[in-house]
Order: structure tokens, then C-alpha cells, then sequence
């Protein structure tokens, strides 16, 4: 096989994913510029190194078929679908876990600063009683350092609800971008 | 800046206002138009950017391909022409290019305020 018809195979194998009329089309133009240049005297390689690596120009191609590949009814569909899942599941998790962003941590200062402050000063209310399952429950130390677990617990629950709603927010603002610019 | 990068950064979209000067005289084939480019040391380019290139423009309705035999033998050449919409766009790069030019021009020579634009 020549050179030339090795390297026009590499270049349709890269164009795999077009309709094979525009593939041939694109083959066509080359073959016949590789033609022009040899009939005026310039070496096969010069001519083909110009031309790039056959992937890469195959990949130069394609690039403008997918900007091109407006398939307006599938579009719509694809719209459709991530509004509707983003939206559906943004309704659910945004004021979710901005609820528990906020009133994670705060229950955690009130329940630690309470108990410390306990210690102190005679705050008004029963003396600390931390109910466990089974029917437990803890008082004096115990519940102090049941409190104080707990609360650091929620406090670090709250900060990863934050961050997990930024990522979130972050990701779908992604997807948007991305299929905005792909039209 | 390297030459080489800066350059490459400019005529991205020269090569488009190029390309469809030199349709709007005759019917130009790639071959042709790679080597009235590379008349031009800072104009020059490869057919790896060209080729797909024309693809571009022609998709966007801008040159229109005819095929045309040659000499037997020889594969056919695929020759662009502009079309009506290549026209208006090249109308509209004309344009701008004037004002570009003019722009530089005034900053180079210290008018930076008295622009009409």
C-alpha cells in the first residue's frame, strides 16, 4: 500500500463517527490535494507532514461535526431531561442540605455552650440529662461528654452539608455551562 | 511573547478573512489557496489547519464547494466560491478590520482619546 493510501486510511478511520458520504467528501479533497502536490514535484512525506498526524486532522474534523451535530428534536429532548432531573433533584437537595448547613452547627454551639456554661454558672432548667436509646440515660459527667461528642458531630455534619452544597451547586452550574456552549 | 505563539494567537481569525478574500475573486481549490497563503511569511499555514478550515466555513454557509474535473487520472478538485452569506460576512469583516487597523494606528500614535468610534 503507498504511503498516501495509508496515511487517507488512518485519516477515515479517525472520521469513523461521520455519515460516510461526508467522510468520503473530506478523503476526496485530500487524495486530491496530496495529488496536486506531488504532480508539482514536492516529496510525499513533506506533503504529508503538513497535513499533520492523520488522527489529529481526522480530529480537527470531527471537532467541527460535533459543534454542527444540531439535531434540533434531540436536543430538546436532552434539554428537557437535565432540566427536569436537575431541577427535580435541586428541589429536593438545595434546601435540604442548606437547612442542615445551617441548623447543624447552630444546634451544635447551643448544645456544647450550654453544657460548658453548666459547669459554671447554675443555668436555669433540670440538671443535664442526655437520653439514650434503650431507655439510658445519662447524667453528670457522662452526659457532659455525650454532649460535647455530639455536638462536635453535628458541628463537622453541618460544615460537610456546606461544602456538599457548594459541590453541588458547583456541578450542576457545570452541566449547564457545558451543553449550553456544545449547542 | 515567542513570535510564534503571538502569531498564532492573531491570525485565527485572519485566516477566515483571508480565506474568503481570496474566493471572492475566483473559484480557488485548497491547493490553491494553501499556496496564495503561504505567499505570505505571516500568513503561512499548514493544510492540517486549512483543509478542516474550509470545512468550517462551508458548513457555516459561507463558500460553497463545486467538484470539478481535471485531467484523468488526477482525483477531482473540490473548488469554493463565496456565497451571498460569505459576502455580508466578508462585508462585515472589511469593516472592522478598518476600524481595527484604524484603532491601532491612533494608539500608536498617541490619539488614544480622540477616537470616533
Amino acid at each position: 500500500m503507498s504511503e498516501m493510501e495509508k496515511y487517507l486510511q488512518s485519516v477515515s478511520a479517525g472520521l469513523n463517527k461521520l455519515p460516510e458520504n461526508e467522510r468520503n467528501e473530506i478523503l476526496a479533497e485530500i487524495r486530491n490535494h496530496i495529488h496536486e502536490a506531488i504532480n508539482r514535484q514536492e516529496p510525499i512525506n513533506v506533503v504529508i507532514d503538513r497535513l499533520g498526524h492523520p488522527l489529529r486532522l481526522a480530529q480537527s474534523y470531527a471537532n467541527i461535526y460535533n459543534i454542527e451535530s444540531g439535531n434540533k428534536d434531540f436536543n430538546i429532548w436532552r434539554d428537557m431531561t437535565f432540566f427536569f432531573s436537575a431541577g427535580l433533584a435541586s428541589y429536593v437537595v438545595v434546601p435540604t442540605l442548606f437547612l442542615m448547613a445551617v441548623v447543624l452547627p447552630l444546634t451544635s454551639i447551643f448544645m456544647v455552650g450550654y453544657t460548658l456554661l453548666d459547669l459554671f454558672i447554675d443555668l436555669p432548667g433540670d440538671n443535664l440529662n442526655v437520653e439514650m436509646w434503650y431507655g439510658l440515660t445519662l447524667t453528670g459527667f457522662p452526659a457532659i461528654i455525650v454532649t460535647l461528642v455530639f455536638g462536635v458531630i453535628f458541628f463537622i455534619f453541618g460544615i460537610l452539608c456546606w461544602k456538599l452544597l457548594k459541590k453541588y451547586l458547583a456541578f450542576i452550574s457545570l452541566r449547564y455551562k457545558k451543553f449550553r456552549i456544545d449547542d | 511573547m515567542e513570535r510564534a505563539e503571538w502569531l498564532s494567537q492573531v491570525r485565527r481569525g485572519i485566516l477566515e478573512y483571508s480565506i474568503l478574500l481570496l474566493t471572492t475573486k475566483r473559484s480557488m481549490y485548497g491547493y490553491e489557496l494553501i499556496t496564495a497563503l503561504n505567499r505570505y511569511d505571516v500568513l503561512s499555514t499548514t493544510e492540517g489547519t486549512l483543509y478542516p478550515l474550509l470545512k468550517r466555513l462551508e458548513k457555516e454557509g459561507l463558500v460553497v464547494p463545486t467538484w470539478k474535473e481535471t485531467t484523468p487520472g488526477v482525483p477531482p478538485r473540490k473548488y469554493y466560491d463565496l456565497t451571498e452569506k460569505g459576502l455580508t460576512t466578508l462585508d462585515m469583516m472589511n469593516h472592522e478590520w478598518g476600524c481595527l487597523v484604524s484603532a491601532i494606528t491612533q494608539i500608536k500614535n498617541g490619539m488614544e482619546g480622540s477616537s470616533n468610534e
